[in-house]
Formats: C-alpha cells, structure tokens, sequence
C-alpha cells in the first residue's frame, strides 16, 4: 500500500531530518509512529500523501510514485491527513459546507454529494450537526468535522498526524473510537503521537529517532521496552511503568502494555496467596 | 498578594436592559465564582474544554472584567483601569501556546519588551533578560542574539516563559504550559514550573492532566459549565471519582489503577496517587500474602 525506498528529506540541503528509510506499510495496517520532537516522525507522515518529496529515494502510496505529479490528484484524493490544531483545517462556516468541500473539488454532484456528507458525518458521530456553525464546535468536534472532510472523499489511508495533541481526555477518547471504527472498516491508519495509550491499540509501531528507523514490532514488543524508550525521549504506557516498578519491589510480574491484562495478573497472583493461606 | 474572586459572573454575550425586561436569560461562561487565590500557593484549575477556565484566568490579570462581582488585588478593584495596570506588572499571564506570540528578531529583544514597557533602565532591562533565560535554563550568551524562530518549540517556549518572568511578577498565571509537548520536554517543563514555585512564586496552572496537577498542586480547583463544583487538596477532589469522569475529566492513571483493583477485590488503600505509592501498596499486599 505505501513504501518507502531508501528515502531521504531535509528542509535545508544539510541536515537529514529523514535518513535511508525503507518501509512497507500494508493496506488495512493501523501503525503508530512514535518518536520525539525533531525525530522526523511528521516530515514521514508528509512524504505519503506528497506534500513533501523525498530528496533521495521513491515514496509510493499505493503504487504510484509521490514523485511524478500526474500521480498528484489520486494519491492527494486517497490519502487524506488531520493535523494538530483543529482551528486550521476547517475551510467553511457551516459543517455541512466544510464535509463537502473536498469531493465537491473531486466533480461529485448531489445527490451523492449529499448522501457523502451524511454518511462521512454519522461515522464520525456528528449526524444531526449539517447545519451547526464551525466555530461553535469543540477542538474535538473540530477534529471530527475535519476526519468527516476526508472520509467524504471516500479515501483508503488516513493519517492523524498528532491531531489528539491539543485535545482534552474526552475529545481524544472520541477521536480514537473513530479510527478504531474505521479501522475496522478496512482503512489503512497512520498515526502519529506521543500517547502510547493510542500506541497500544494499534497493529504496529515504528519508533523513529533522529530521522531513522529505530524500533520497528507490535506494541507488545516495543512498549514494554521501557528503558529504550526513555533513552528515546518517549513516554512509557503507564502499565509498563507499573509493572517495571513491581519488579523492581520483588514481584515477580510480566510486562503489560495494557492496564486490564496487568491487573488480571495480580489478582490471580492475589488469589493464590489467599489459597495458600487456607 | 492576594487575589479574590467575589461572585464573578461573566458573559461574552451580556443583555440589553430591554432583553432582561423581556425574561431572556443570557449565558455565561463564569457563574459566581468566589475563591481567594493564597500567597504562595499552587492552584491547579481543572476542567474540561469550555468549562470557563481561559476565562477565569483572563479575569486574574484585568484582561476581561467581570459582568457581575468583582475581582479584587489586594483589595483593589481590578476593574480600575489603574488598578489593572499595576496588577498586570504582578500578575504574569502565560498563554496557551506562548510560543506562537514571539515577535522579536532576537531573543534578547523578546524577553526585554516586557521590562522595557515597565519603565525600566537598559541596565536593569539586561539584568532581568538574563536572569530570567537563566531561570528558564537557556544559555544567555548563546542565545541573546539568536532569532527566536530558529530554535526548537521547546526552546521557543521557555523564551516565551523568560518573557514573562523578566517583569518580575510574584504570580505566574499558566494556560496548559505543557500543551503540545513531547514527553521529554513536558517532564522538563514540569520541573522548571515546580522550581518556580519553591522559590516563592504563586503559582496558576490551568491543566486537564490530573497526573500533572497530582504531581505538583496544594489545591485543585475543578470547573463545569462555569461554576466551580470543587476546590480543595488533591486528595479532596480526586476522591470523587465517577464524577470527574462524568464531566469529562480523568483522575491520575495511579488511582484508577487501584480503584478498579479494589472494585476487582483486591484490597488496596484510597488516596494513592502517585505510580511509587501504589507500586508499594501492591508490593506489600502480595508479600504479606505470602509471609503468612
């Protein structure tokens, strides 16, 4: 679906923020890049969908080289990215308008255009909201409104590039419902954070660190190396943190990513104590 | 230096007399907000996306001014222009994204706008650049001279926070500080605001990161809907913890650990909240099961 050969970008013609990646993301794959500020993680991201080319190497997004621009419509119309900051990617006043916006530039008419508009808004849990005010809209309805622009496009990969960042707990819990959801669906998800509770539910994470690819597995491998992420500037998912600490104290736990499998283990190790005492 | 909050209502859309003759009801962002913000403290303001908390910070320095009740700095009304002004040079204000408002082509011309507006010599202008990008761990003489977009977001911040600190303020106001930051930068960030306090200032953090405010606030402060539904310790405003869910908000990871271990049956105490007190209450519950 998206690879990348022996790649290479820099903004300046000195420094690499990107070195020699090579890459193969497969269609339905929901990755996680990781990485700390300044690791090139949102420079990759840009690579797929051409709003960047590569300095050395090829991107291909679904076969077709980022590189020639006759190729520039499809992979724009295919893959679709939400940003950080939910205040600068919605175009219109009214939700409706902003959902249309982008198949309307594809040449949709009415009535599909309508029913695209109402499909893309009730994936995202917005149906009802055609004709709210953007403005009045909270950063997480912001980001849901802008996911529905994409969605109406009818694309197959989708890229959060940290669009939960600037997002309280409520509106981050929304937005990752919905690219479970639409996982599910069958689409391909690139998603770039620093929240390795997100990290944990997805397929796949590649850590990136000074423009290389550093780690590479399932979350299961990758988030419970803990010391290795600290040595990377990242955070360590609080399960992993919890049971390295155990550990340290003399229990004799595995390393969980996930919180409910950490506390299954103990309340088993619990009750046979409980046994052995009677 | 204190600041009190005597029932502060305020509405971005007030009515006209002939509106409130008429029975409409306007809506307000802050609905009789009363509280007295101590000397020194560290006041934690929580809430969820427009629960009001840009706005009460807003009022703490005189930049909107109430639409019904007053705030008082030592016990002068901020709604006195005057007022207002000298507050302003006590009261620093860092917003949301601070670094988005850097405008100086250097970083020393950054920090000295602030102190320059105060009045002060060039002499005292330099003494208080440079003490304030030491305060904010930046390399005075690396980096006077730098333009400020040149650096890292990081870096771009804590030029923004020195910005602040050089007026020298005894309260430091703080919209999400650690908004947006890698996780390497906010433990730092973290850390520098901790300092900050312990060396005397009155510190306002507005967060939604329970495990943040866990880390380093006396008192909490949560709003809903404008209105303050707690204010109190930590361990005060943890304790309800269904419905700080309810309304949108977490509580520290730690805790929620330990009430769903309780709920699951294993004995744990309430009021852990830090990831090395629950660590050890476990630890403890399954030695003692296996020493008896």
């Amino acid at each position: 679906m998206i690879t990348f050969d022996h790649v290479s970008f820099t903004y300046d013609g000195e420094q690499f923020v990107l070195k020699d990646i090579d890459l193969t993301i497969e269609a339905g794959q929901f990755v996680c890049v990781l990485g700390a500020n300044g690791s090139g993680k949102s420079t990759l991201s840009k690579l797929i969908n051409a709003l960047l080319l590569p300095d050395k190497g090829h991107v291909f997004t679904k076969d077709m080289d980022t590189a020639e621009s006759e190729n520039l419509f499809l992979i724009r119309s295919n893959a679709g990215a939400v940003f950080q900051n939910p205040d600068d990617q919605l175009v219109a006043s009214l939700v409706e308008n902003d959902v249309a916006f982008g198949p309307e530039n594809l040449g949709i008419e009415n009535p599909e255009l309508r029913d695209r508009v109402t499909e893309a808004l009730h994936i995202v849990g917005l149906s009802g909201s055609e004709k709210r005010e953007t403005t009045a809209l909270s950063g997480g309805q912001k980001q849901r409104v802008a996911i529905a622009g994409i969605l109406a496009m009818h694309p197959e990969i989708l890229i959060f590039d940290e669009a939960t960042a600037m997002l309280d707990p409520r509106g981050r819990r929304s937005l990752m419902r919905v690219c479970k959801d639409l996982h599910q669906r069958g689409m391909t998800i690139i998603m770039i954070t620093h929240f390795m509770e997100e990290a944990a539910q997805a397929d796949r994470v590649i850590v990136l660190d000074e423009g290389s690819v550093v780690l590479d597995g399932t979350p299961d491998e990758i988030l419970t190396q803990d010391e290795k992420l600290r040595e990377l500037n990242l955070d360590v998912p609080f399960a992993a943190q919890l049971s390295r600490m155990l550990q340290d104290r003399g229990i004799d736990v595995a390393t969980h990513i996930e919180t409910e499998s950490l506390q299954k283990e103990l309340l088993e190790r619990f009750n046979i104590t409980l046994n052995t005492e009677a | 230096m204190s600041i009190a909050f005597e029932q502060v209502s305020y509405s971005y859309t007030p009515l006209s007399k002939r509106q409130k003759k008429k029975g409409e009801t306007a809506k307000y962002a802050l609905k009789n907000v009363s509280f007295t913000l101590e000397d020194g403290e560290f006041l934690a303001i929580a809430g969820h996306t427009g629960s009001g908390k840009s706005t009460l910070t807003q009022h703490l320095n005189g930049l909107v001014h109430p639409t019904e009740g007053r705030v008082l700095w030592n016990g002068l009304d901020m709604a006195d222009k005057k007022v207002a002004t000298q507050a302003r040079g006590d009261i620093g204000l860092v917003f949301q994204y601070p670094e988005h408002q850097l405008f100086a082509a250097s970083v020393y011309e950054d920090v000295a706008f602030g102190p320059r507006n105060l009045g002060c010599s060039e002499d005292e202008v330099e003494l208080r650049v440079q003490s304030a990008l030491e305060a904010v761990d930046l390399d005075y003489e690396k980096l006077r001279d730098v333009s400020p977009f040149e650096l890292s977001g990081g870096q771009q911040r804590r030029v923004a926070f020195a910005g602040v600190l050089a007026m020298k303020p005894t309260t430091l106001v703080l919209d999400e500080p650690v908004a947006g930051l890698d996780p390497a930068s906010r433990a730092d960030f973290l850390k520098l605001i901790g300092s900050f306090h312990e060396s005397g200032m009155t510190v306002v953090m507005v967060s939604h990161n329970m495990n943040d405010i866990a880390l380093l606030a006396d008192r909490v402060m949560v709003l809903n809907e404008g209105e303050i539904v707690w204010l109190g310790s930590p361990d005060e405003v943890f304790m309800h913890f269904d419905e700080l869910r309810a309304i949108g908000l977490g509580v520290p990871h730690a805790q929620r650990f330990a009430k769903e271990m309780r709920e699951l049956g294993f004995p744990l105490e309430e009021k852990l909240y830090s990831p090395e007190s629950l660590a050890d209450a476990i630890a403890a519950r399954l030695k003692s099961g296996e020493q008896s």
